[in-house]
């Protein structure tokens, strides 16, 4: 049995790094030397969380849980909104008024399952005061009733399916509050530029939550726009292979197409329409329109020229946090990167603040009555909640030239009926 | 002295792990003959041939092939010495060509253009498996699989070849077959010992023989000998 | 949408360059496979690991592609006969749940390095030929799609010769018949399977080397890889190099009409309910006449 260590110490390591990979309860996050970044990040690297300022030791710790995905296909969403933590937690030297901010996180993989044990696992054992997630839609939908049931203040800055909507806010889970626009939201705007832009258009998408709400939103929206939807696509986010679809549609009458993918889905997505010779106009919702795909794309910005994009957070509504993000992480600037620095930094933090500032506990029902209270103008738009619990921040038009992302226009988002919607 | 012994084994104890199978086993092939070594199932006539061959270790005592010892040696070890072994049960490559297991029976030779001329006159002694040189081993029947074995083992031009129960499931005519090539083979220069059940035939073509019995050597004498006494050999054997 | 030959006939293309990709990705695991029976299921890693190697080379170095190429295949290589060392070797003997814990372990271990020094951001390693663009028998491809089509060919012909006309390949296949033989006919079969290890990783280092540049490389790469490898592995008749192969273009066809004429959601399930059928049907893989090699 002499030959068996190699295996034990195996199984050992194994256990033990999946452990700190994912679901363990870690302190706040040290920064993880990159092959890239490592010079950048030397002399400013985030401090840990109970150092900076003054430790004031005898304040009262807030624990911030963070449910994300960590593994699986959308880990690099999760890995995203922890950066943007990172920096902000640099920027605050990792405590408010004197608390300490301590922070754990666990894995959702993007999935239901994984999605609610997550969360049982960040409230139940953890005991955490407030979270921020779960990132996307696959996993929010699931996690709201749980939420709500185990009454933890919650901010969410990325997922836009829209049926998180009529879940949360009044008549069901106060708890959860959303400071993006989901797709009904930016929807109408959106689907009425492009149609005038085109009348036959191919949709294709991640097989996810996101992607096939926005499939509902604008196949309705085309249908009172007399669009006429010629393909409807959607594919598994570990495909690799999109060009029998592309030869699919270079091979109809589709004139455009509207593509709902995350960053690095989209980036081959796009290649492989160069490559077949797939030349329609393109337009985003999600996000193919970014820094981070126009850096896996950099050594041909004819693929993504063009491509026009309907999102919140660009990197140019903010650029003083561009410019701090770029030189703190040495990496560009994604919608995720800015959700997990808006959730923490303009809704989490101000609103710990003006509890603490009001004389009242640190507890969760008085941080979601903060939270619900909010008014503030960030550079992405307004953080104050309708009845709903949902933010306005304001949207935005992209398009890409020359590999870079250029903001066509602002829009300012409004409250949409969401009833009609949840009928279908 | 006209014959000295080949294969010689001293106070052999030997078996699996913590199951001790072979008992205080000594036991001597003389160049040149056919060995036998009789005994009923489960004997430990196939453990010794394992012994032998270095497929496991003896816990006590010695193995000499030609007066040196060997019970350390591997089995590339051995075969380069001169010893070849053809286990209980098939051991030829099965989704190989007649061919391709007579080649991988000199795996150990480098002489790669001697190998060929040797594969013909193998052809020339067994007309049958050149006839099916470019078929798979494991489609060529029981008698034929036997004989293939027999002439990869053959590849090395061994001293002593140790030969486990060769006509295990054979029909009556390919028994004589095999028994007739293995005493060939003998008549040539190599020395055989040979595991059989079939006591009354192995003792009609070796010149000695051992009798096992639950791990122990219980009988040994020249074969002539031993055939008067057949009664005892098959209590021995259990065939009473 | 109207049925136009032209497009049949592209999409049959498709399916060609998606299933040689698939089959250069086999090819290493399945010769592992077949002469030890280790299903290894890091191998996905080391293809991920190869990956990232290649981008370090493109990024750092100077070097032509063509030479960064070789050194990759090299490295990886020596990466697979390492990873042979440290944790097959010990386990060749044991049962078929000792492989699956060491190699899953494994596995579990080089994503996590991998997330650690890279990071999760999926990196894109461009050569020149990732857009220059040709067209050839009517479908629109870039020249490197066409180096995966072309040098899988060349990599399974070549591999055939050497398996049925070397030693060396006689060698394994003898070992992937029956370990005991082979020791019986002098082959030191540990090291047969260190050269297997580093003949499969070099085949898996050529695999990364042409084929991540046409997507990202990423930490958890691998796993979709393994999967994909161990299907086609299945339905090849457990172990048969052949077969693997064939059942790589298999389903790489499959994926490409299903996706281009049914639906692009649902072609894993199409792959996967003509995997079960075949296993239903012929419980030995589509090709699993034959034993070993
Ligand atoms: N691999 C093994 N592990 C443990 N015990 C074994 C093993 N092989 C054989 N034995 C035991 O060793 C004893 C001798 O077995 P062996 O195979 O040597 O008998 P044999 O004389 O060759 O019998 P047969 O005529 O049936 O071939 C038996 O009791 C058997 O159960
Ligand atoms: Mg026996």
């Amino acid at each position: 049995m002499k030959k068996y260590w190699v295996l034990n110490v195996l199984i050992a390591l194994a256990i033990l790094l999946a452990g700190c990979a994912a679901p363990a309860a870690t302190e706040a996050p040290a920064a993880k030397p990159t092959v890239e970044s490592s010079a950048a990040t030397a002399d400013t690297a985030p401090t840990e969380a109970p150092a900076a300022p003054e430790p004031t030791a005898d304040l009262k710790p807030i624990k911030l849980g963070l449910c994300l995905p960590l593994t699986g296909t959308l880990a690099s969403l999760g890995e995203s909104y922890v950066l943007g933590i990172d920096m902000a937690m640099d920027e605050i030297g990792g405590m408010i008024e004197g608390h300490p901010i301590e922070i754990y996180k666990a894995d959702n993989k993007a999935n239901a399952t994984d999605a609610v044990s997550a969360v049982r696992k960040l409230v139940e054992v953890d005991e955490v005061d407030v979270m921020i997630g779960c990132g996307s839609s696959s996993a929010t939908l699931p996690a709201v009733p749980i939420i709500d049931e185990l009454e933890t203040p919650t901010v969410e800055a990325s997922s836009t399916n829209a049926f998180v909507y009529m879940q949360i806010g009044k008549g069901g889970n106060e708890w959860f509050f959303k400071i993006n626009p989901d797709d009904l939201i930016m929807g109408q705007g959106f689907a009425e530029y492009i149609a005038g832009k085109t009348k036959k258009i191919a949709i294709v998408g991640n097989d996810n939550q996101m992607a096939r709400g926005a499939g509902v939103v604008y196949t309705n929206q085309f249908k009172r726009l007399g669009v006429d939807v010629v393909s409807e696509e959607y594919f598994e986010g570990s495909t690799a292979d999109y060009r029998p679809v592309l030869t699919k549609i270079k091979n109809s009458d589709a004139e455009a197409m509207l593509v709902f993918m995350d960053d690095q889905s989209c980036s081959t997505f796009m290649r492989q329409k160069y490559e077949v010779g797939l030349d329609l106009p393109m337009f985003s919702r999600g996000s193919c329109v970014s820094d981070l795909v126009n850096e896996l794309l950099k050594d041909n910005t004819k693929i993504a020229e063009g491509v026009t994009e309907f999102s919140f957070f660009s990197a140019d509504q903010d650029k003083e946090f561009s410019k701090k993000f770029i030189e703190f992480h040495n990496k560009p600037v994604t919608l995720e990167r800015m959700s997990g620095y808006y959730a923490f930094m303009y809704t989490v933090v101000p609103a710990i603040k003006d509890v603490i500032a009001a004389g009242k506990e640190i507890n969760r029902a008085n941080i979601r009555d903060a939270i619900a209270a909010l008014d503030l103008d960030t550079p992405a738009g307004k953080i104050k909640f309708d009845e709903y619990n949902q933010g306005y921040l304001d949207g935005s038009l992209e398009i890409n030239k020359d590999g870079r992302a250029t903001v066509l226009e602002t829009v300012e988002l409004k409250p949409v009926d969401h009833s009609d919607y949840i009928v279908k | 002295m006209a014959h000295k012994d080949i294969l010689e084994l001293i106070n052999i104890d030997s078996g699996y792990g913590d199951i001790e199978v072979l008992k205080e086993i000594t036991f001597s092939a003389r160049e040149g003959q056919i060995v036998s070594v009789l005994g009923a199932n489960g004997a430990g006539k196939s453990t010794l041939m394992k012994t032998v061959f270095g497929f496991i270790q003896p816990t006590r005592g010695k193995i000499l092939f030609e007066g040196k010892d060997i019970t350390q040696l591997k089995a590339i070890q051995l075969l380069k010495i001169g010893i070849s072994f053809l286990p209980e049960g098939r051991s030829n490559l099965p989704a190989m060509t007649v061919q391709e297991n007579l080649e991988m029976g000199a795996y150990i030779r480098r002489d790669t253009l001697k190998i060929k001329a040797d594969i013909e006159g193998l052809y020339k002694r067994f007309p049958i498996l050149k006839e099916k040189r470019n078929i798979m081993a494991g489609n060529l029947s029981g008698g034929q699989q036997q004989i293939l074995e027999i002439a990869m083992a053959l590849m090395l031009k061994p001293k002593l070849i140790l030969i486990d129960e060769p006509t295990l499931g054979l029909a009556p005519i390919l028994v004589t077959e095999v028994f007739n090539i293995i005493q060939e083979i003998n008549r040539s220069g190599t020395t055989i010992v040979l595991v059989e059940q079939n006591a009354k035939r192995a003792l009609e073509i070796s010149d000695y023989s051992f009798v096992m019995e639950l791990g122990k050597i219980r009988m040994h004498g020249p074969a002539q000998e031993l055939s008067q006494k057949a009664d005892v050999i098959a209590a021995y054997l259990g065939e009473r | 949408m109207s049925f136009s030959l032209t497009t049949l006939m592209e999409q049959v293309l498709n399916g060609l360059t998606l299933g040689s990709l698939y089959a250069l990705v086999t090819l290493g695991l399945v010769l592992t496979f077949s002469v030890f029976n280790v299903v290894n299921f890091a191998h996905g890693d080391l293809f991920m690991v190869s990956g990232y190697t290649l981008y370090l080379l493109l990024n750092f170095t100077q070097f032509p592609y063509w030479f960064i190429v070789i050194l990759v295949i090299l490295l990886t290589g020596v990466y697979s006969v390492i990873m042979e060392r440290l944790t097959i070797n010990p386990i060749l003997d044991k049962s078929f749940r000792a492989h699956i814990i060491a190699t899953l372990g494994l596995s579990i271990i080089i994503q996590n390095a991998a997330v650690w020094f890279f990071t999760t951001d999926p990196r894109h390693v461009p050569t020149i030929y990732t857009s220059q663009i040709v067209t050839l028998f009517g479908m629109r491809a870039s020249v490197q799609r066409w180096i995966v089509l072309a040098v899988t060919v060349l990599v399974f012909i070549a591999l055939q010769w050497f398996v049925r006309y070397t030693k060396l390949g006689k060698t394994m296949r003898a070992v992937s018949q029956n370990q005991t033989v082979s020791k019986l006919l002098g082959i030191d079969t540990h090291r047969i399977s260190i050269i297997t290890f580093a003949i499969g990783g070099a085949i898996t280092g050529l695999a990364a080397a042409l084929v991540s540049p046409l997507f990202n490389v990423y930490p958890h790469m691998g796993s979709m890889l393994t999967l994909k490898a161990l299907a086609a592995i299945i339905m090849g008749g457990m172990g048969q190099v052949n077969g693997a192969i064939y059942a790589s273009f298999i389903i790489g066809m499959i994926e490409s009409l299903f996706g281009g004429y049914v639906s692009l959601a649902y072609k894993d399930v199409a792959a996967f309910v003509f995997f079960i059928a075949v296993l239903f049907l012929r419980p030995n893989g589509l090709f699993g006449k034959r034993i070993g090699l």
